[in-house]
């Protein structure tokens, strides 16, 4: 199926996804404009983000709950309102503990709201199954984009206005995902997808729970995508580090982060494409297992001005392959009704991953002085992560097998 | 053009690629965009500010 024949939902996703991403990956320049003003130093700014991240990954599977139970549109739309309202609010802070409110629990939950759970849960109701990971590859493609897309503009905005104003400018360009998020309407799931063989009413979210709790492969999912979490801290905390520290040329290193970039995008959706051709599970292995021949060819040759880009295309091409993987697996054992709240949790426990990641990495580096065993670690942690995968059993439960017969 | 098999998407994919390191290898600035934020992408969360760059002004 050409991705141009996708419905009108999977675009507008991508256009949330642009918006909501691509502005938080903008945070990062109003640091020192934001302390400035309030003559704090970094501390409350860099808490208020920290507060943010943290908040995103607690909220993140009760708001993927709420998708399911009232529809992504109404969850986009008030994820998106508490985004504005967050920047807005930030803007116009008097006191620079009001950060902490605005910036980092509005939105923190508009961020929960608006971002790769809440849009992956709408698109695998309305794509086929046999395209959903390509739709999914194509959706992390674009967040991707969106993350660089929407810094130049950004940038712009801090140069020609005071930082207050371009929240604001930030803000209303949250209001635009309320738009977005008009056009994401979800028919009611078929019969196929709600109703059990004995024609039972449709499953509940309790059931839903019950059912992805008791499946033996869920619980693989769930470990797989810990390690990818814990295992891409590593990379992105000591990558631009570790760089630098072989001595290249800050041009030579920039070039292979900004292939790190490229790649992670074209990586994404060819994963995903991938994933509907042949069995997710033995893809995400193939995915896990070309993760630690890069990372292992990384540490053992010499990073050269030569190399140094095509291992950071190699890596990033196995960055974000993981996301349509994982849902995509998840949407085929499971269905699409619960795919927000069963994600959501898969994703949170990617996000305690990442927290533990970042914690042990520099312990690691404080105890050992060196980046090897982090390197090191990251490619076993690639291979556990490849053979979690092998006994998934990936086949529709039994509730969606008897209801298509 | 419009074929679905997996050998036309890879090659259509491959030829986009293409493009874009062309297009990045001719600009610095591009290059630049893509370093500072390139290991933050994705559903992680990564801390953005410590990418921080100096910004460009403000009043």
């Amino acid at each position: 199926m050409s991705i141009f024949r996708f419905p009108l939902l999977v675009w507008m996703g991508i256009a949330t996804l642009i918006f909501s991403l691509g502005i938080r990956q903008s945070f990062g320049i109003f640091m020192m404009p934001v302390s400035e003003t309030f003559n704090t130093g970094r501390e409350f700014f860099s808490l208020a983000i920290a507060l943010q991240n943290l908040l995103f990954g607690v909220f993140q599977p009760f708001v993927g709950m709420a998708a399911d139970r009232w529809g992504a549109r109404w969850i986009i739309s008030l994820g998106a309102l508490a985004y504005a309202a967050g920047l807005y609010l930030t803007s116009i802070a008097a006191q620079p503990e009001w950060m902490y409110l605005t910036l980092g629990a509005l939105v923190g939950l508009g961020l929960s709201a608006t971002s790769y759970v809440i849009v992956l849960g709408a698109v695998a109701k309305v794509v086929p199954p046999e395209h959903t990971a390509k739709a999914f590859g194509l959706t992390t493609a674009a967040g991707s984009f969106g993350m660089f897309a929407v810094i130049p503009g950004a940038q712009a905005l801090l140069s020609a206005f005071d930082w207050q104003t371009a929240l604001q400018v930030f803000a209303m360009a949250c209001a635009v995902m309320v738009g977005f998020a008009s056009f994401m309407k979800v028919n009611k799931p078929s019969s196929s997808e709600v109703t059990n063989s004995a024609g039972a009413s449709e499953q509940t979210l309790r059931e839903a729970l019950r059912e992805a709790f008791q499946h033996k492969g869920y619980w693989f999912i769930h470990m797989g995508f810990f390690v990818c979490g814990f295992h891409v801290m590593f990379i992105a905390t000591h990558l631009p580090s570790y760089l630098a520290d072989k001595g290249l040329e800050a041009s030579v290193a920039a070039l292979a982060l900004a292939y790190v970039g490229i790649f992670n995008i074209f990586g994404s959706y060819f994963w995903g494409v991938m994933g509907d051709r042949f069995d997710k599970r033995y893809v995400m292995t193939s995915l896990y297992i070309a993760r630690s021949l890069v990372i292992l060819a990384f540490v053992t040759l010499p990073v050269t001005s030569s190399t140094a880009a095509l291992f950071g295309g190699a890596i990033g091409f196995c960055w974000l392959g993981t996301v349509p993987l994982t849902s995509g697996l998840v949407r085929q054992i499971f269905g699409a009704r619960y795919l927000s709240t069963l994600y959501g949790l898969v994703f949170l426990t990617h996000q305690i991953g990442s927290f533990l990641g970042a914690w042990a990495g520099g312990r690691i580096y404080d105890y050992y002085g060196s980046y090897e065993p982090i390197w090191w670690a990251t490619v076993v942690l690639a291979l556990i992560a490849a053979i979690l995968h092998l006994p998934i059993n990936a086949r529709p439960v039994p509730r969606l097998q008897l209801a298509a017969a | 053009m419009n074929s679905q098999s997996l050998r036309a998407q890879l090659l259509r994919m491959g030829l986009l690629l293409a493009v874009v390191l062309v297009v990045l290898h001719n600009s610095p600035a591009l290059q630049q965009v893509f370093a500072r934020q390139a290991v933050k992408a994705g559903c992680h969360q990564q801390e953005s500010v410590s990418s921080a760059s100096p910004h460009a002004g403000h009043h």
